[in-house]
């Protein structure tokens, strides 16, 4: 009887790239990327796809074929900007950089495929934030400012981040589409205190992003969904 | 720079969501590779076109007659075909073989179908091998290097699939394929692969009758859900 044995559920690559890679600090992975390296590529790509592919079908609702195709075409593109000297991983983490480009590419797809569907609000915000027709310099002026935000929610260094943990904590509640009353229930305290822990972390926000000058004027319309 | 008191709540609410989603995909970066990844594609114009390394599938365009002209010939074959054990599911356009042409033990053989597929689809093949033994391969099929999803190619185009299969002993046979719409109607994990192999180890034909191709079909198909298509075609490497 013929035996079955070995098998692969991917292409399989040569042996040579077939090698486990030892792992490598994202930062160091990306400024290797900027440099043309194409294995530091591939090893972001293997550590950051699932995470996409995540996001991308949670955009979806769903759909499995639609999140690996724009995943796909992410990466293409990321690529492609990194190969004409897009981007400076000295001023965003590539995570920050790859999300950017990952939700133009969301938007992209939502302006041809889904004609008349409402957006969310976080992608009329994502469009202002964005914009398609925004140069690269202003791309990634909008990829430090997310980068700004990551580092006050992510909190440890008191010179970055004068937010008090609760604070932190109501925030990233409320990033996780969480209403105050379910906070409140959630961290046992009243509704009140986690609002008023909310304004007074986007008040701290609001302060730190004016600080730092990274809502410059030519990013002006990065605030562009006002009250 | 914009005043603070511009900067609206909804501007910070927005930002803080994508900065934790952003914390998210990075917290999700492990530093083991997953299992299961999806080949990277790169385009054309990055100038990264041709290297070895590259997932060994991609697109090829033909003269309009000759993709007509292999197209009929390859929906005829396969009518005269699925007169075995197995048919495709209705559910699940088919790839068609188009060329199948004489053996040849090559490390990268070739072979052509033509998709008529919606939506991207998933390819199992299953070899046998110089030495009478058997593998499995699984692509996950849904994006060439020209950009084109599979999704929206056009009935009749033609596709060139090719199999890198360098470090594979030299293939004698590509058996059977089996199509899913779906990536859970395939292994997509080496335990999910493992399984299929042991269940195909089960119920392969004898030596004696190895012949007949439609069994390996029928074998394949036992091991696999059922909204998995399996071609019952006698697939020659070209």
């Amino acid at each position: 009887m013929p035996r079955l044995r070995s098998h692969s559920v991917t292409p399989r690559l040569p042996a040579d790239s077939a090698a486990q890679p030892q792992p490598i600090a994202l930062r160091e992975l990306a400024a290797r990327v900027m440099g043309g390296d194409r294995d530091a590529f591939e090893q972001l790509h293997r550590r950051f796809d699932a995470g996409l592919r995540r996001l991308f079908l949670r955009r979806s609702g769903g759909r499995l074929e639609l999140a690996e195709e724009l995943a796909q075409r992410t990466w293409a593109e990321v690529w492609t900007s990194i190969s004409r000297g897009h981007y400076d991983a000295a001023r965003a983490a590539f995570s920050t950089y790859l999300y950017a480009v990952g939700y133009k590419v969301w938007l992209q797809y939502r302006r041809t495929r889904l004609n008349g569907a409402l957006p969310t609000a976080l992608d009329q915000f994502a469009e202002s934030l964005l914009n398609e027709e925004a140069s690269p310099a202003v791309f990634a002026q909008a990829c430090e400012l997310l980068d700004v935000v990551r580092a006050v929610l992510r909190g440890g260094d008191a010179t970055v981040c004068e937010l008090e943990p609760d604070e932190r904590q109501v925030l990233h509640g409320v990033a996780q589409g969480k209403s105050e009353r379910e906070l409140a229930r959630e961290l046992r305290i009243a509704a009140s205190t986690v609002n008023a822990r909310k304004k007074s972390a986007y008040n701290k926000l609001r302060r730190h992003l004016a600080r730092l000058g990274v809502l410059g004027a030519e990013s002006e319309r990065t605030v562009a969904v006002r009250e | 720079m914009i005043p603070e008191r511009s900067v609206s709540p909804e501007t910070l609410h927005n930002l803080v969501c994508m900065a934790d989603e952003i914390e998210e995909l990075e917290a999700a970066a492990s530093a083991d590779q997953p299992l299961a990844v999806p080949p990277l594609r790169l385009p054309r114009d990055a100038g990264v076109a041709a290297h070895a390394h590259r997932p060994a599938v991609r697109f090829t365009t033909a003269r309009r007659w000759l993709v007509g002209l292999t197209a009929a010939a390859a929906a005829l074959l396969l009518l005269v075909r699925q007169g075995g054990e197995v048919e495709p599911q209705a559910s699940v356009a088919p790839l068609v073989v188009q060329s199948p042409t004489g053996k040849a033990q090559t490390s990268s053989p070739r072979f052509q179908f033509r998709s008529v597929a919606r939506e991207g689809c998933f390819v199992l093949a299953v070899f046998r091998m110089w030495n009478g033994e058997c593998q499995c391969l699984a692509w996950k099929v849904y994006r060439w290097d020209d950009g084109d999803p599979l999704a929206e190619l056009d009935a009749g185009q033609t596709l060139d699939l090719r199999l890198d299969a360098a470090d594979l002993p030299p293939i004698e046979q590509l058996l059977v394929l089996a199509v899913a719409p779906r990536p859970d109607g395939l292994p997509d994990t080496g335990e999910e692969a493992d399984a299929l192999l042991a269940c195909l180890n089960q119920r392969t034909p004898t030596p004696a009758e190895d012949d007949r191709i439609e069994r390996y079909a029928s074998a394949v198909r036992e091991c696999l859900p059922s909204g998995v298509t399996v071609l019952p075609h006698p697939f020659e490497i070209k």
